[in-house]
């Protein structure tokens, strides 16, 4: 059977045909000894997909959709076994006669990988391999730089600080983990007055380039932030070969814009292959010009999906349906979708979505998101794009010591020191108060100047707002595939059990919603949020556990003889710890002793006043030293005592000679 | 104003908890806890284990009788397994620490413990496994505590919502939505609540403050016992029943991540899963603390160790007025002393006093 390609046709009448593609370059690469075609311009991950490997492999038993969430890696077949040759799949472009393998996947299991040509999976075991989602924090530090601003993101907001910023004479550093600028303002559209996002991110993009204050590093995603620190993972070609390294940069001012991302919706089945996050697919049907199949279906929550259903339709997209969470909702939007013909269904959510193997499809069982409305049918389609919501992208703020409301945004009167949100990250939605709140940052950090912001949003009678998160009624019901908390490598899984409680003498078995997988994983901020939503976690854990568990899965390697010195430094000294010593009295004396019958006792055994006493309570005395000493309480500490060492029922008598220095 | 409490039990360890329990079941007192138990997703700061790095003798005679005791307890529970039975690591790395496991394990010996020599490892000098030791498995026991402790009568206080006040030489009241009570004794049960409600000279002359850390980290190969603590070194490692290993100690995370990777053979690399800095409070005469200072209205029960639940029944009995002549004997000696010159007795190693903040 010959592997669907996933790719949208190269047209000028839409801007999905992949832009990062070079499509007069085609060149090929091979992974796990199977080869694939690409274009100039993918990434690894764009290519497998086009290629139809859609899975990365199982885990709790069912698939795991390959997307850039999971932070999978591959490296160059024969290079050195050492973390630095880590490379991301969704960061490193594909180059010519790449000949490359899956990261941390034990070599038995790689071998049986692509079995059968048919394959549209990695087959990693998930459960097992070490894969994800480590391997990007071990690489050495190989570059410190210092920097007065920093800016994490690439997107408007990001690119406006930058330019603010450079614009005043002021150097800067603009990280993006994608390999281009522009983020994604150009899903959302503009208002009326607006101007056309798209034109606003040439001209950033235009004057980024142009500023030789901004240094640019793209294909560079942020780890960790701590104490105005960035610890920060880089792909780039040198000397023809994709290259990863770790930077650390210390910053004096650092702006966060790092966006918001698709709010994962918990059904089971809910990072299945076939399934996108819709900023994941506009991202992919945008750069990589990357759709699946012909039938696809979309639940949402938002207005913005109606117009990325619009705007596919008119890219040749087609759709089963668009299924919305919401009872009442307007959005010029959802007009324009119903005069394209598109069938929408309010009311609805997902209640799981399993795979029709044969079909290479997905089945979609609908629910109503409301109790007391007619049960809704199952769907089939190549693909479901999900929008239940935004979730701010805070996993940095919260590192850097800024806090967190309970509804997963930031809290605005709580700042962390010497770092801002600004964009969608920051709660901004119109890119014109996303813009504003980039200036105004800068303004504030580095020029001392206050600037409002205004962020003038469309009447929400006109523009009904995101709904409520969504969740299934059949989480984890027997024969569905798995529910996770978030679209991140932790793989933390929600499971359902009856609870027994007494309720008036009697027994009632009530559905309680558990942690289900192992969880022993570092978090990520969504997994923490997913949980309090669904009361797993009480609300007063979401400071602990988003301060002990969203953390960067660093590596540990066996200490030192240094450090673990280290920790016996008080103790290597003494030959008789306190805590034994002092359990004889603080003016125990240390004696010489001589045996007059019975086995030479060895240290720690402890020595009585006479034959009958046996209960450790009536112990005047150890053997200490290398069993030639005895520690003796002052009551007893004389010459030519006589004393009986004990253990169980093996006596020695001893006799006291002299005593010695402790 | 609502009914007074008898007793006020202010922590978040499975041991107030349980504590709170048998004062209301079995002591007929009227308790309310303030504390949230710590999240079993969290790092665990503290374990729950039947034996431990103990010296004094009159301890593993008290953990004799009141093991059995408290396991019987937490049979009734939940219907869940709450406990296992394991064997318990003890390891030591220094000179002095051999000498003191060697002298523990003949101690423990001594009051029935069934103790192995474990072969050598370049890990370690010495090592002893603790056959048959019992540990509280910590998700299953947090889930089912607060139905168990309403069954019993026990008041949950949301701490964030809780005002205790303590008049000057007077009585003690707590404030909270639920309404405003009196309190007969309040109980600071652990380190973050002595740290939180104690009267800070009280606590200073009791205990040393040293800064500790705590890890998760990403599921291991086994470890050679399911617990093992090395005695000089301050570390305790953990290994939950899915792999993930909890570990303990004083110092900086990063050392502690490393002290723990030197525990596995052929260089495995341990990945982390969580972090948590915190005060931990270390007895300055080396024993466990139980009793009151200045104040009579107020317990101080910390440096209890490992084997703390362990001696819940034990514990609730002395608060009660229903100790034996055994019980209140051992508890009399870890009394907070009056005025008079602290005497150290020694039982738990201290490990890195240099490291004391206060």
């Amino acid at each position: 059977m010959k592997q669907p390609i996933y790719r949208l046709k190269a047209s000028t009448d839409h801007s999905y045909t992949g832009r990062q593609l070079n499509r007069d370059r085609r060149i090929r690469f091979k992974l796990n000894g199977r080869e694939f075609k690409a274009y100039q311009g993918d990434t690894i991950l764009s290519a497998l997909l086009a290629n139809g490997i859609i899975s990365a492999g199982q885990a709790g038993g069912s698939p795991i959709a390959l997307s850039t969430a999971l932070d999978l890696c591959v490296r160059y077949v024969n290079a050195p076994d050492e973390n630095a040759s880590a490379l991301p799949i969704d960061r490193t472009p594909v180059l010519q006669d790449m000949d490359l393998e899956v990261f941390g996947a034990p070599a038995n299991r790689l071998k049986s990988a692509f079995g059968s040509a048919k394959t549209s999976s990695l087959k990693i075991d998930l459960d097992q391999s070490g894969c994800v989602p480590g391997p990007l924090y071990d690489a050495p530090v190989d570059a410190r730089l210092k920097v007065n601003l920093l800016v994490v993101g690439g997107g408007i907001a990001g690119m406006t600080a930058a330019v603010t910023a450079a614009e005043a004479g002021k150097s800067v550093m603009l990280i993006e983990r994608r390999e281009y600028l522009g983020g994604d303002a150009e899903l959302f559209g503009y208002a009326d007055g607006e101007e056309d996002p798209r034109d606003v991110v040439r001209k950033l993009k235009r004057k980024t380039k142009e500023l030789d204050k901004i240094q640019v590093f793209t294909a560079t995603r942020a780890l960790d932030l701590n104490d105005r620190k960035l610890l920060a993972h880089r792909v780039e070609i040198v000397d023809g070969a994709a290259r990863a390294s770790l930077m650390r940069v210390s910053a004096r001012q650092i702006i966060l814009a790092t966006g918001a991302g698709d709010r994962l919706p918990l059904f089971p089945g809910n990072r299945q292959p076939r399934i996108f996050g819709l900023t994941e697919a506009f991202h992919l049907a945008t750069a990589y010009g990357i759709w699946m199949g012909d039938q696809t279906a979309i639940f949402t929550n938002t207005n913005i999906a109606y117009r990325f259903a619009g705007q596919m339709q008119n890219a040749g997209a087609k759709f089963v349906g668009i299924f919305d969470a919401r009872v009442n909702r307007s959005s010029r939007f959802i007009d324009i979708a119903k005069a394209g013909g598109q069938k929408i269904i309010n009311a609805a959510r997902v209640g799981s979505v399993s795979q029709l193997q044969r079909a290479n499809r997905l089945n979609i069982a609908l629910e109503p998101s409301q109790s007391g409305l007619p049960t809704l049918g199952d769907f089939s389609a190549d693909q479901l794009i999900f929008n239940d919501g935004w979730q701010p992208r805070l996993d940095l703020w919260r590192r850097a010591g800024g806090k967190i409301a309970l509804d997963g945004t930031h809290n605005p009167n709580v700042s962390a020191e010497n770092v801002r949100l600004v964009g969608s990250c920051g709660g901004l939605k119109g890119h014109h108060g996303v813009q504003q709140s980039a200036i105004a940052a800068v303004g504030q950090m580095m020029l001392k100047k206050q600037m409002e912001v205004s962020d003038p949003q469309i009447d929400p009678q006109f523009e009904t707002p995101e709904g409520p998160p969504t969740t299934s009624s059949k989480l984890n019901q027997p024969g569905l595939p798995p529910v996770y908390t978030s679209n991140s490598g932790s793989l933390v899984t929600l499971s359902t059990k009856e609870k027994k409680t007494l309720l008036g003498g009697l027994f009632s078995r009530k559905p309680s919603t558990e942690i289900g997988s192992i969880a022993d994983k570092a978090l990520s901020f969504e997994d923490v949020f997913a949980l309090i939503q669904q009361k797993v976690l009480p609300q007063a854990m979401l400071g602990p556990v988003l301060k002990e568990r969203v953390v960067a899965p660093h590596l540990f390697e066996a200490g030192t003889t240094k450090i673990r010195r280290k920790y016996l430094a008080d103790n290597y000294a003494v030959e008789v710890p306190n805590f034994v010593g002092l359990r004889f009295g603080a003016d125990a004396q240390k004696w010489s002793y001589t045996i007059k019958d019975g086995t030479p006792p060895q240290t720690g055994v402890m020595i009585f006043p006479n034959t009958d006493a046996s209960d450790p309570t009536l112990a005047v005395g150890i053997i200490v030293g290398d069993g030639n000493l005895a520690l003796i309480s002052a009551e007893f500490s004389f010459s030519d005592k006589v004393l009986v060492a004990r253990v169980g029922a093996l006596t020695s008598t001893i006799t006291l000679n002299r005593s010695a220095q402790i | 104003m609502t009914d007074n409490f008898d007793f006020a039990i202010a922590g978040s360890t499975p041991l107030c908890g349980v504590l709170a329990g048998i004062l209301a079941r079995d002591h007929g007192a009227k308790v309310c806890r303030i504390g949230h138990f710590v999240d079993a997703l969290l790092p665990q700061r503290g374990f729950d284990i039947s034996a431990g790095p103990i010296t004094r003798p009159d301890t593993w005679r008290l953990l004799k009788s009141s093991v059995p005791e408290t396991v019987k307890l937490l049979n009734g529970i939940s219907n869940a397994k709450v406990y296992e039975r394991i064997d318990y690591g003890m390891v030591a790395l220094g000179k002095a620490g051999v000498h003191g496991l060697d002298y523990i394990q003949n101690a423990a010996r001594g009051y029935g413990a069934q103790t192995e020599r474990l072969p050598d490892s370049s890990s370690y000098r010495t090592a002893y496994a603790f056959r048959h030791t019992v540990r509280t498995l910590r998700r299953p026991l947090i889930a089912a505590l607060p139905a168990w402790l309403d069954a019993q009568g026990v008041v949950d206080i949301e701490p964030a919502d809780a005002r205790i006040r303590k008049a000057q030489n007077g009585p003690i009241s707590v404030n909270w939505s639920g309404g405003e009570a009196e309190i007969g004794t309040l109980i600071l049960a652990g380190d973050a609540a002595m740290l939180a409600h104690g009267h800070q000279g009280d606590v200073q002359s009791l205990f040393h403050k040293l800064p500790m850390a705590a890890l998760l980290l990403e599921t291991s190969p086994k470890l050679v016992t399911p617990v093992m603590q090395a005695i000089d070194a301050g570390l305790t490692l953990y290994q939950r029943s899915n792999g993930a290993l909890d570990c303990a100690g004083h110092g900086k995370a990063s050392e502690l991540g490393q002290a723990a990777a030197a525990y596995f053979e052929d260089g495995e690399k341990l990945r982390l899963a969580g972090s948590a800095v915190f005060d931990s409070l270390l007895s300055r005469d080396g024993g466990a603390v139980f009793g009151a200072k200045a104040r009579k209205n107020v317990i101080y029960l910390g440096g209890l160790g490992v084997t703390g639940l362990f001696q819940a029944p034990a514990i609730a009995r002395h608060l009660a007025g229903k100790s034996n002549t055994l019980e209140a004997d051992y508890f009399k000696s870890c009394a907070p002393p009056k005025g008079e010159k602290l005497k150290r007795v020694g039982e738990f190693m201290a490990p890195r006093l240099e490291l004391a903040v206060a």
